[in-house]
């Protein structure tokens, strides 16, 4: 059993990649926000008066897609860490494994200096200790990015469907781009949430399994 | 992992580590040597990241931890430094000498707290304890940047790959028969030496030395007449020359 959890610990660093990588689609999805953003205060701007219960819709797809971008970078930031947290647990989990396996070997305990193999021991156990401590930190604040995230993303949604209805209210002449508006926030939004969910599963059981 | 000790005069000490038996079988033999000196130790090729634990329990037999201060790397290769990473974690205060020309390549295996001093072109001396040590130039033996170490007051030479020879589990740690030996180093030397030229600069600087031993890093200790042997033979061999044969 502790032989899986070290295996799946060293696999850590593998899992922090992949989930950096995934993540960068979800820069593309905010970056997608951006533009509808832009085009929802174009098309407000053309409509006027005629589509003033979208203003308010607007301002927010605005901000919201202030927040994503701001989020995506901080996410970047943090999945790099936690990526290269992870490659130096690797290490100092090899240099712990070392230390022992230099302490348990055959004639180890006959040696003149043996004493001097514990403090190194202990020395790498202690940096391994801090490189946890600091990979999880990087962790908790990339689960708390993802949360994050993921509550715009869901208010995106509610948003989304409320500037439906918004839009079937507005002239024929406007109602079909704001229509499209809606729908492409909903569908970034829905792309979204998906993604983060499911690295937000993978971060969790991965540091589920360091804690262990 | 086999410790053997091949000089010894006062505390002027050199060890060789290998033969392990341990070792996987796809992982190539090595010697690691360690030369002591007024308590002070230097160990030289200390070998790869898979020999590291079973290195570091046969050097505590020897010396004390802290009292490594210097570590010395021929060339860049594996089965030569790449332990460095873990090494650096265990020493305090200790100097890496290896070829300028291979720092930004031997960093890769980790060197934080171990101070990397590059080797000129032209070779350098070291004091381990009360003991000088000097750095050989052996560019092209065979890789780019390359030293063998000569210690003048025991006379011995630490030629890294030079002289190096495949050889079976539990073979001999000294060549007892030249003659037979040479089979087992002359592919070797054809494959992985690339220049003639940089051959007979170096076996003209060796010359020069008052060798009594020649301890390579893969394979056995030439010893007495065997060392002028090896000259010949090496200065007679075409290296350069082995691909596809």
């Amino acid at each position: 059993m502790a032989r899986h959890i070290d295996l799946e610990k060293s696999k850590f660093h593998l899992l922090a990649v992949c989930i950096a990588a995934d993540l960068a689609d979800v820069k593309e999805q905010g970056e997608a926000i951006s533009l509808e953003a832009m085009n929802a205060k174009v098309l407000f701007a053309r409509a006027g008066n005629m589509a003033l219960g979208f203003r308010p819709i607007t301002d927010f797809m605005v901000q919201l897609a202030d927040n994503t971008i701001r989020l995506v970078r901080e996410i970047e930031r943090e999945a790099l860490a936690v990526s290269h947290q992870a490659v130096e647990r690797l290490r100092t989990l090899n240099a712990v494994r070392m230390a022992r396996k230099a302490i348990e070997l055959g004639d180890a305990h006959k040696a003149r200096f043996r004493g001097d193999l514990e403090p190194f021991l202990r020395c790498t156990v202690n940096h391994d200790e801090e490189t946890v401590k600091e990979l999880l930190g990087h962790a908790r604040m990339l689960t708390k990015l993802l949360d994050e995230i993921a509550e715009q993303m869901i208010a995106a949604s509610a948003i989304s469907s409320s500037a439906r209805i918004e839009a079937a209210a507005i002239d024929t002449r406007y109602s079909q781009s704001f229509q499209s508006v809606s729908e492409k926030l909903e569908q970034c939004s829905v792309a979204v949430l998906g993604k983060v969910k499911s690295n937000l599963n993978l971060l969790n059981h991965a540091l589920d399994l360091q804690r262990n | 992992m086999k410790a053997t000790t091949i000089y010894e005069k006062g505390d002027h000490k050199w060890v060789i580590f290998g033969r392990d038996p341990d070792r996987k079988h796809n992982i190539i033999d090595t010697n690691q040597h360690m030369m002591m000196s007024g308590g002070d130790a230097i160990l030289m090729d200390p070998g790869g990241i898979e020999l590291f634990a079973p290195m570091l329990a046969a050097v505590v037999h020897h010396v004390p931890i802290e009292r490594i201060k210097q570590l010395f790397a021929s060339h860049q290769d594996p089965d030569i430094i790449s332990s460095l990473g873990l090494w650096d974690q265990v020493l305090d205060n200790t100097k890496l000498y290896a070829p300028w020309l291979w720092e930004g390549f031997i960093r890769h295996f980790g060197c934080e707290q171990i101070e990397y001093v590059g080797i000129p072109d032209e070779g350098m001396e070291v004091t381990v304890g009360n003991r000088r040590l000097q750095l050989v130039p052996a560019h092209y033996l065979h890789a780019s940047g390359n030293y063998s170490v000569y210690d003048p007051a025991a006379k011995i030479l630490m030629s890294g790959d030079i002289g190096a020879a495949l050889l079976d589990d539990g073979a001999s740690m000294f060549v007892e028969d030249f003659d037979q030996h040479t089979r087992y180093m002359k592919k070797f030397h054809q494959r992985w030496m690339p220049s003639n030229k940089a051959k007979l600069i170096w076996i003209e600087r060796v010359r020069t030395l008052d060798v009594e031993m020649m301890s390579p890093q893969h394979g056995a200790i030439f010893r007495g007449d065997d060392v002028i042997r090896f000259l010949d033979w090496f200065e007679a061999l075409d290296v350069g020359s082995a691909v596809n044969s």
